[in-house]
Parts: C-alpha cells; sequence; structure tokens
C-alpha cells in the first residue's frame, strides 16, 4: 500500500474497494465476437504495427521489416532496418516513417533519411507510435524514459509516468514536446479540426493536448488504450490491447507485493496484463470476465482481452469490437482502415483480421 | 393419487380488472406443485385465494370434495391449509418455541414444557433450531423452518410457500429442498411460488403457469422443459394492442451520464455494475428481488449503499455518495418511485402545491418564501404539459385517478430539472390511456436529450420503450441487449437463468 496514512484511512473509513473497481463493458462497449469471428487476413509472428497509404496500400511492421501487405494476405518486403521495428507511419507523399524503440528514422525521396533520436535534450526510449498529421507533421509517442518498448508492463508495475507526445515538423526538422509527464503515452492522433489526442494507457483515458493542457477527451476506459487510426466519416479507432481487472488493480496498491512479484517472479507469471495468454499453467488467473448463461464465471482469465472502439467525433464511443477471453485474436494494437473494410492487428496471436464493416455495424451500432 | 384441493372457475376482479380468471386448479396428496408466472401473473393472488386471505369474486373451492368459503386465514389453517410468506410472520422479539405455540398456549403455561415440547416437535422434523433462540437472531433459512414447522404443528395438510427461496442462500436452499422432500413423505402437499425455473423443475412434480391472470398451462414436470415453460409464461395476447408495435431504431447513446461499478446493498444487490447514457431509454427488466430497484434507489440518494465494499457510484467522472435524495436532486438525478402512494405526493396536498414542494426542494434555501401566483403558474403549466386531467389545479391528489396521480409524480420530478429521471414502474395501476401518454412522456424526455431509466416488471412495457435493455437478476446485471435484437424469449432467459 502507497504509505502509512492511506492504510490507516483505508482501515477506518474503507475504501479500498473503491479504487478496485473497474468500468464495465456496457452500451457501445457491449462484448461481441466480431474479431474473433473475423478471418484472418495475413498472419506472421512479430507483427507490431500497421498503415494504410494515402494511395490505399497496407503496409505492417514486423520485427525488423515494414512489409506491404498484399490482397492475397502474402508480404512483400519495402524496408529493412538493424532493429526491430516498434512502430509505422507512412506519410502522405507515400514515404516510411518507422520508429525502432529509441529513434525515429524518415525515409524521404526528395530529403533522404531524416533520424530522430533526441527531442529537447531528452534521448528517445519507447517510441511506440507514429501518427502523420493533415498539416504534414508527425505526431511521436515516447512511451517511457526509462522503460524500453518491450519492457512496458515493468512501466505499468512501476507506474511510470514518463511519457511524452512529439511533434516532429518535416519542413523545420525540429521536434518539440507537446506534452511530458503522460503515464504511458501509446498512441497519438490529430482530426480534421486540429485537435491532437494522446492515449495514456496507464491512466486509461485519451487526452486533448492543446498547448500547454491537457484535458481528458474520454476516461474511464475498462482497458489499457493503444493505437488510433482514423475512421471514415469523421471520428476515429482507438485500439485496447488488454482489459483492465480488478487483480492488476489491486496488485497497483500493494507497493510491497509489487516490488517482490517483480524481483523474484518470472516476468512472464507477473499478475499484468498480457498480449496473448494461456501458454503457461503458471500463468495467474484472474477477476471474472466470462459471462455464460448469464453466469459472470469468477474464474475465467480475462486478460488479453483485446478491443478496437469506433469513436465519433464529439469523442463518444459509437460502438465496439472485441476478440473474446476465450479466442485467440488477443492483444490488439493497432487498426487500420481502408474503405469499409477494417484490418485489425492482434499482436498476441500475430495475425492481421479483415472486419467488413457493412456487415457487422448494423448489429453494433447502438 | 387423488385430489386434495381443487380451484373451479375462480376469479378475483379488483375494480375493474380482473387479478385472476376462471382459473381451474388441482392439488394432489402428497403432492409438490409449482406456480410459475410473470410478476402480475395472479400467483400471490391465487394462493391467497386458497389460503384464506383473499376472498374470491367467483368460482368454487373444494377441500377433499367438499365445497368451501374461506373467509380468513384462520379458517383455512383449521382446514389445515397453512401459507408460508415471503416475508416471515413470526414475532420477532420471541423465542423458536413461544412462536410456534403461539396462540395455542395451555392455561397453565411453563416456559420449560414450552420449550420441551418444541425441542422434541423440531427434532422429530429434523430442523436443527434451538427452542430458545430468539427469531430476531435466526437466519432466513431458519426462519422459514419455524414458519414450516409451525405450519405442521398446526396440522397442515396443504402448505403455500410464496418465493420461500427468494432470500435464501444456496446452502439453505439446499436445506429447504430437504425439508420439502420431508414433508412430502408426511403426505403434505405443497404449493410452490418460485421465480427460478431451475428450482420448479427440480423439485417440483407437476407445474402449472400463469399468465395475465389466466391459466396457460399445467402439465407433469418431466414432460417439460425451460424453453416450454418462457413460451407459456411469456406469449403475449393481452398486451398485443397496446405493445404491439416493435423500434425499428434505437437512439445512439450520448455521455455517460451515470457508472456503477461494483455497488453492493446488503444481500439484495451483489457486485452491480452498469452505465446509463445521455439522449436514450435505458430500460431494467428483473423478476421482483433481483436488486433492480434498490440500485437505483442508491443512486438517487434514496437508500445507501454498503459503507465498506460498496463499490463506487460516478456521476460523469466525479465519484459521488448521496445521503440524502436531496443531493442528488441537485446534480440532476430524479427517482420516480414505484409506490407513489407512500412515497411519490403528499396525498391531500392540491397539485400546485405538490409540485412546487419538489421545486422548493432543487433550491433550497433561496425559495424560502412561497409566492402563491409563482405556485399556481408553476402547477398550470406543468398540469397542461403533462396533460393531468383535473377539474382544477387546486384539487387533492387524492382525488385524481391513478393514471393523473402518476403525472403528478412525474411533473414533481421534472420540475427540478433533471438530467438523469428513474422511472420505476412507471404505469403501476395505471390505466390503459393513461399508458400510452406517460410513455409518450418518456420518449420526449430521451428525445430532449435527458438519460432515462425506465424499471418495469412488465415486459412488454420496457421492450417497447427502451433504446438499450439491462436484465437484472439476482442482485446484478446479467445481460444487455439493444432494443433491436432483443426477443421476450431471450430477456426472460437471461432473467431466470
Amino acid at each position: 500500500m502507497a504509505n502509512p496514512i492511506s492504510r490507516l484511512k483505508m482501515v477506518i473509513f474503507g475504501g479500498r474497494d473503491e479504487r478496485l473497481s473497474i468500468p464495465i463493458m456496457d452500451g457501445a462497449l457491449k462484448p461481441n465476437n466480431v474479431i474473433e469471428e473475423a478471418p484472418v487476413f495475413a498472419l506472421r509472428p512479430g507483427l507490431e504495427d500497421i498503415s494504410v497509404s494515402p494511395d490505399g496500400e497496407l503496409y505492417a511492421a514486423c520485427g525488423d521489416g515494414v512489409y506491404r501487405v498484399l490482397p492475397d494476405g502474402t508480404f512483400a518486403e519495402r524496408a529493412k532496418y538493424d532493429r526491430d521495428v516498434t512502430a509505422l507511419a507512412v506519410l502522405a507523399d507515400g514515404a516510411l516513417a518507422v520508429a525502432l524503440g529509441n529513434a525515429v528514422v524518415i525515409d524521404t525521396a526528395h530529403a533522404g533519411r531524416q533520424i530522430i533520436e533526441r527531442c529537447d535534450g531528452r534521448k528517445l526510449t519507447a517510441v511506440n507510435a507514429l501518427h502523420a498529421t493533415p498539416n504534414g507533421s508527425l505526431l511521436i509517442t515516447d512511451g517511457s524514459a526509462t522503460r524500453p518498448y518491450p519492457q512496458w508492463s515493468n512501466d505499468l508495475l512501476e507506474k511510470g509516468r514518463s511519457g511524452r507526445l512529439l511533434e516532429y515538423q518535416m519542413a523545420t526538422r525540429r521536434t518539440t514536446t507537446l506534452a511530458a509527464g503522460l503515464s504511458y503515452a501509446f498512441g497519438a492522433f490529430a482530426d480534421s479540426q486540429g485537435r491532437i489526442l494522446v492515449s495514456e494507457t496507464w491512466r486509461h483515458q485519451i487526452s486533448i493536448v492543446s498547448g500547454k493542457t491537457r484535458q481528458p477527451a474520454f476516461s474511464g476506459l475498462p482497458g489499457y488504450p493503444a493505437r488510433f487510426a482514423p475512421a471514415d466519416g469523421g471520428g476515429f479507432w482507438l485500439s485496447v490491447f488488454a482489459c483492465r481487472t480488478q487483480l492488476v488493480e489491486f496488485v497497483l496498491c500493494e507497493d510491497d507485493y509489487r516490488r517482490e512479484m517483480m524481483r523474484i517472479v518470472d516476468p512472464r507469471y507477473w499478475v499484468a496484463p498480457a498480449m496473448s495468454s494461456g501458454h503457461d499453467f503458471l500463468e495467474p488467473l484472474q477477476g471474472g470476465g466470462v459471462k455464460q448463461m448469464g453466469i459472470l464465471k469468477p474464474w475465467a482469465p480475462p486478460r488479453s482481452y483485446g478491443l478496437v472502439i469506433r469513436f465519433g467525433s464529439d469523442f463518444i464511443p459509437r460502438y465496439s469490437l472485441h476478440s473474446r477471453v476465450g479466442g485467440k485474436n488477443h492483444g490488439i494494437v493497432a487498426v487500420a482502415q481502408r474503405g469499409d473494410d477494417l484490418y485489425v492487428l492482434s499482436k498476441g496471436a500475430g495475425r492481421i483480421l479483415k472486419v467488413v464493416l457493412p456487415q457487422v455495424r448494423e448489429g453494433l451500432e447502438l | 393419487m387423488n385430489a386434495i384441493l381443487e380451484l373451479r372457475q375462480v376469479t378475483k376482479i379488483y375494480g375493474r380488472v380482473a387479478a385472476v380468471e376462471s382459473i381451474d386448479f388441482t392439488l394432489f396428496r402428497g403432492e409438490v406443485h409449482a406456480l410459475l408466472g410473470e410478476n402480475g401473473a395472479g400467483k400471490s393472488t391465487l394462493t391467497k385465494i386458497i389460503a384464506g386471505v383473499v376472498i374470491p369474486t367467483s368460482g368454487t373451492l373444494l377441500l377433499e370434495g367438499r365445497k368451501i368459503h374461506l373467509k380468513t386465514p384462520s379458517e383455512a389453517l383449521d382446514l389445515g391449509i397453512a401459507m408460508v410468506f415471503q416475508e416471515t410472520s413470526l414475532v420477532q422479539s420471541m423465542t423458536v418455541a413461544q412462536n410456534l405455540f403461539l396462540g395455542h398456549e395451555k392455561f397453565f403455561n411453563r416456559m420449560r414444557g414450552v420449550n420441551i415440547a418444541a425441542q422434541q416437535f423440531m427434532q422429530s422434523l429434523s430442523f436443527a433450531v434451538a427452542p430458545t433462540a430468539l427469531v430476531a437472531s435466526l437466519g432466513a433459512a431458519q426462519k422459514q423452518m419455524v414458519e414450516i414447522a409451525r405450519a405442521v404443528l398446526l396440522n397442515a395438510r396443504i402448505i403455500v410457500f410464496d418465493e420461500p427461496t427468494a432470500t435464501l442462500t444456496p446452502e439453505e436452499k439446499r436445506h429447504f429442498f430437504y425439508l420439502v422432500k420431508t414433508l412430502k413423505e408426511r403426505g403434505v402437499s405443497i404449493i410452490f411460488i418460485s421465480h427460478a425455473l431451475e428450482e420448479a423443475l427440480t423439485i417440483s412434480d407437476r407445474i402449472t403457469v400463469l399468465r395475465d391472470g389466466k391459466h396457460r398451462l399445467t402439465e407433469l414436470t418431466s414432460d417439460l422443459d425451460r424453453h416450454k415453460i418462457i413460451q407459456a409464461m411469456v406469449g403475449r395476447d393481452l398486451s398485443e394492442e397496446l405493445y404491439g408495435s416493435r423500434k425499428k431504431s434505437v437512439r445512439p447513446p450520448g455521455k455517460l451520464v451515470i457508472s456503477v461499478q461494483n455497488l453492493r446493498v446488503g444481500t439484495l444487490v451483489k457486485n452491480n455494475s452498469l452505465s446509463i447514457f445521455a439522449g436514450q431509454i435505458t430500460g431494467v427488466f428483473g423478476l421482483v428481488g433481483s436488486g433492480r430497484t434498490e440500485t437505483f434507489k442508491v443512486v438517487a440518494g434514496v437508500i445507501k449503499r454498503n459503507y465498506k465494499h460498496g463499490g463506487k457510484v460516478l456521476l460523469g467522472e466525479t465519484p459521488v455518495r448521496y445521503r440524502v435524495p436531496a443531493r442528488a436532486i441537485r446534480d440532476g438525478i430524479v427517482y420516480i418511485t414505484e409506490d407513489r402512494k407512500v412515497e411519490g405526493f403528499f396525498e391531500t396536498m392540491s397539485i400546485n402545491y405538490n409540485i412546487f414542494v419538489s421545486k422548493i426542494v432543487k433550491a433550497g434555501m433561496t425559495k424560502f418564501w412561497l409566492r402563491k401566483h409563482e405556485i399556481d403558474a408553476s402547477g398550470e403549466r406543468w398540469i397542461k404539459y403533462l396533460n393531468i386531467r383535473a377539474v382544477s389545479k387546486n384539487m387533492r391528489v387524492i382525488e385524481l385517478s391513478g393514471g393523473n396521480q402518476q403525472k403528478v409524480v412525474i411533473a414533481k420530478s421534472l420540475v427540478q430539472d433533471p438530467d438523469l429521471i428513474i422511472f420505476d414502474e412507471p404505469t403501476r395501476g395505471v390505466d390503459v390511456g393513461a399508458i400510452t401518454e406517460i410513455h409518450q412522456i418518456i420518449n420526449r424526455l430521451a428525445d430532449e436529450g435527458k438519460a432515462v431509466v425506465v424499471i418495469s416488471s412488465y415486459l412488454p412495457e420496457v421492450l417497447l420503450l427502451s433504446d438499450r435493455l439491462l436484465v437484472a437478476r439476482q442482485g446484478k446485471i446479467v445481460e444487455e441487449f439493444s432494443s433491436l435484437e432483443v426477443t421476450e424469449e431471450k430477456v426472460m432467459y437471461a432473467a431466470v437463468h
């Protein structure tokens, strides 16, 4: 627990259960099987990010390469790097911007290669999302200043608040910090009205960044928000790679336990969200999340329950697509829309899934 | 099997409404007979007729082939018919033994003798309850045991249980089923009302289903399954005219107004979670005892949630814990009660004063001085807006019809300019004409962008009104449906399974 005073306060007045309660998935977030039942469009271990180019091509970052995903689901290599690619964006002129963990590389035809490694005197550490804005700049989220991208769960358990949102101006080659001190920045988006959004993953919210101020646009998400993607007809898509559970929230309150767990337990078995689960019986089971015959099964492990939320331009969720606990398509970290097709990247399963929106939207829109 | 009790063409009419109509019912000796139906189907009325609590308007009761006319419960008890109510009728401040022999004490009554007799009797029934224990200190199942023992002690040959398992824990339920089995072996006939189909299918020999006060089905339990029973419970006819049309489109959800997370209230609400959005009607359906009303009473500050481990209520993003309704009203939350006569209005006060009283609650001390013209103007406005049919605004509320009284209750809430309006059983005891008008009011509020919650036990009503429908069972929301996908069978299935 945080400190003796808060411990005493909880003993006298109660209230820890209030901190442990997590928002529910109802209304527009009501669970369905759309992602679980979606056909697999492409399959490759190590998939990390996807993006649609202005000419309608689908690109995927996978391992240390960037690939064009052909209509039959095969991969054609477009570029290769010396490290794993951690984020991808296709710019308006078709150039690629990729993140390599602690650096961002932009390969343009006219100006050659541009590399961003620092901003305001601080090195980049865990770049996990890139977004090309309509005005020609590039939004960069650097999740944590202390932990590299693969160690994101360490940052959660250490209650990291060192994430940054950066903006890189292509014309001037200047990088500026739009927001700092974020509880893990994992995705940014600029809408048609010029509003800049960032997902604060550990705070379970998306925030509007305006000047030096930051305001929640939608808070109290039942999961951990990740990358954005523009949606046809206004608004945007938000991928949520795992759902919150009371057990993880509880462990986050118990400092001593958490530190000891991180010290002595193999990270694979930590009580923390994961991109996929069910590989080992030593993995902790968590609070209930499966409803069967109207009964909540308390022993069901709900982690890696990824979903994609369709937000309107008013930041109100319209509907959502879910992958189920009992399924495989877990750890949804990226999404991209091309016409009526929505491509959903399941990092846990190493798959790109294709959802034909007109077929599913009718039953989902409230 | 020979019949111990027969009901022929029994009808009970309240005012102009038939609670039960032309019911034929037969109970065999040593049989467990389950009585099922939706809320308001007439189950309780029928059993109350059998137990002498309610006198039928017409029809015949035959006990072992002989015609009987029951006027009081004690007459029924003399004939061996006992009823065990959901809320037990034991005297809380007396001991188990005293309760058992209450009304049958000897002239020279010795407590020691009473205790010994009670002990022996309880042991003969295999009931593990101490005769010297105070009834107030007993659990729900033990209280029920005492009630059953009393019925057996009085030589009851027929015992009617009204929702006996509603307040029992799973362990206590198992014990109760064992009791029923024991009673059956002793040749006692049992009528058993339950909302849990599973229980009825487990312990009963035959099942009768009532709907809208009419007999729908009586069959051997072995010939029935859940699907058949649900079909018989929810099938439509009477409601077709009023509730026949279905929604073709639903209002999209607006901003999140209220989020309830892991709410607990005593044993009634268990870890309940739900969200309510602006600009749409959220229907909440559930059988009696499913914790719907209690959940929303907590939201509106009418009752309090558990102090520890009571969960969280968020107004937008702000956690709230209302101790009195006035605070909730100031935050724009109003609760329109299901029991208007007790909680809804001051019956001897005029319409306009009733409405103005609510305005004062919202305004607080700033409305300390009452201005008559202001009271009259607000009364007139709301009478016109809600089409309250009254001779004058100064008419006392008690003189209005049920439908118009309900409109006054609605006006009392709307005058407070709320953002979230919770209607609990909005059309209970309201005539058909007024039902349509109240439905229009509810729809109009949602169209104006208000968040509206409609709690109803009448399934066709929630289906007609709701944009999204939440189903409650045993203290929590177990299912959510969009109005476009929902069917009566789906809802009933979620509510009872």
